[in-house]
């Protein structure tokens, strides 16, 4: 991800610039210090970034996975705990197996969660 | 359609399907969206709101305005209907009884409620910090607002929804630095005289809710309505709420099929009424002082 796109992105989001900052910083920072993809709940991010409004939260996480930082997926959770990840919502099956409770559990909509994942930084794109 | 709006349209439709069939549901929606990047964000917005409890975007406060010589009861109909949205949030605005000469007379009164509902908007934005702003408004409150947008850069409408409008024909919604980003739709009554008349008899106001604004920066709506022919649940439910909500513009067949409005009617402003009533009502006035003295 360039520097000027994250510049970009300050500029589009300028009442939250100083909480972008610090979640690009952050995100950055742990990106350069990880081997392994580091996964991020949405409410986790939200937590870390203090940016009130989700609406602006979503739009610039959907910045930083266009720019190759994050990675945007689905998470199937049954009594919260994680059973499956899924890229987008159309590959999540109907039903699946929760390996944890050893049943199969038919996947309604209110057990999806929207989950990031953080690449290491030698992965990201120039 | 952004990708926001068919995340809370799905939002909504949800609770009417039945649970084993809702992810089935969800998918149709989601593949059949075209574009990748609107496909994630809309999933985006969709998880997220489910998790807000249905509100996929962030609160939108919308304030309803009342016009003149009115308690604006019709306020109290659109609001129950707005809130069966739960991202939605709507504020009654009153700025008390405002009679008709403090509507005719062109200084002192006029400022008094357009501080107001500028005050109320503000506090709004401030209790509800992130959220979007739109606004209902209703004959003089439609005037109320035009000077607030003219003179308050600062306050970003989202969606702005005209009823009765009063607004000057020339208001300039091309200089607008704060244009609403969603859009504003002005909703004209072809049996609505009063705009015309208002133009007419006093000074700023326009004949826009009888004609419509005609500038392709304001989507002006016909409807075979008087001045206050608007407020039914029907046609709130029908034509105000997905503009409210969703941003969905919903076309009124009258606007094709109105007639010609009537002779009378289109040159009434042409008549120099306020140049007549204001020099009458002081001769009245002088003739009085003069007949009690002298």
């Amino acid at each position: 991800m360039s520097w000027v796109n994250l510049e970009n992105l300050m500029d589009e989001f300028p009442a939250d610039k100083e909480a972008v900052e610090k979640l690009l910083a952050y995100f950055l920072s742990m990106a350069g210090e990880i081997d392994h993809p580091k996964y991020f709940s949405y409410d986790r991010i939200y937590n870390i970034s203090k940016i009130q409004s989700s609406r602006n939260l979503i739009l610039i996480l959907h910045r930083l996975v266009e720019g190759g930082l994050l990675e945007q997926f689905v998470r199937v959770e049954n009594n919260s705990a994680g059973i499956g990840d899924f890229p987008t919502i159309d590959e999540v099956p109907n039903e699946i197996y929760d390996f944890r409770q050893d049943i199969n559990i038919t996947i309604t909509p209110d057990k999806l969660r929207l989950y990031y994942k953080l690449l290491p930084r030698e992965t990201h794109a120039s | 359609m952004q990708a926001s709006d068919i995340a809370q349209a799905l939002l909504e439709d949800l609770p009417a399907i039945k649970e084993d069939k809702q992810l089935s549901f969800v998918k149709s929606k989601i593949s059949a969206i075209e574009d990748a990047d609107t496909k994630t964000l809309a999933t985006a917005f969709l998880l997220v709101g489910m998790q807000l409890g249905g509100a996929c975007v962030d609160r939108h406060i919308v304030l309803l305005v009342h016009g003149i010589r009115t308690r604006g009861i019709w306020q109290d109909l659109v609001a129950s209907l707005l809130e069966k949205h739960s991202n939605v949030k709507p504020v009654i605005v009153g700025f008390g009884y405002f009679d008709l000469f403090c509507f005719w007379f062109p200084y002192f009164f006029r400022s008094t409620p357009i501080e107001k509902v500028e005050r109320e908007i503000r506090g709004a934005m401030k209790d509800n910090k992130g959220a979007k702003v739109s606004v209902v408004a209703h004959s003089f409150g439609t005037y109320v607002i035009s000077r607030i947008l003219l003179s308050k850069p600062d306050i970003q409408l989202h969606r702005l929804l005209l009823c009765g409008a009063i607004i000057n024909n020339n208001f300039s919604w091309d200089h607008l630095t704060c244009f609403p980003t969603g859009g504003v739709i002005n909703d004209v009554g072809t049996q609505d005289t009063l705009p015309a008349l208002a133009r007419t008899v006093s000074w700023g106001y326009g004949n826009t809710g009888t004609f419509g604004f005609r500038t392709h920066r304001v989507k002006d709506r016909y409807f075979n309505f008087g001045h206050s022919d608007f407020f039914n649940t029907a046609q709130i439910e029908k034509y105000w709420v997905p503009f409210i909500v969703r941003g969905e513009i919903v076309e009124s067949e009258w606007s094709y099929q109105r007639p010609t409005p009537s002779l009378w009617l289109s040159v009434l402003h042409l008549i120099p009424m306020k140049s007549i009533v204001l020099p009458a009502l002081i001769s009245s006035l002088a003739y009085g002082v003069y007949k009690i003295f002298v």
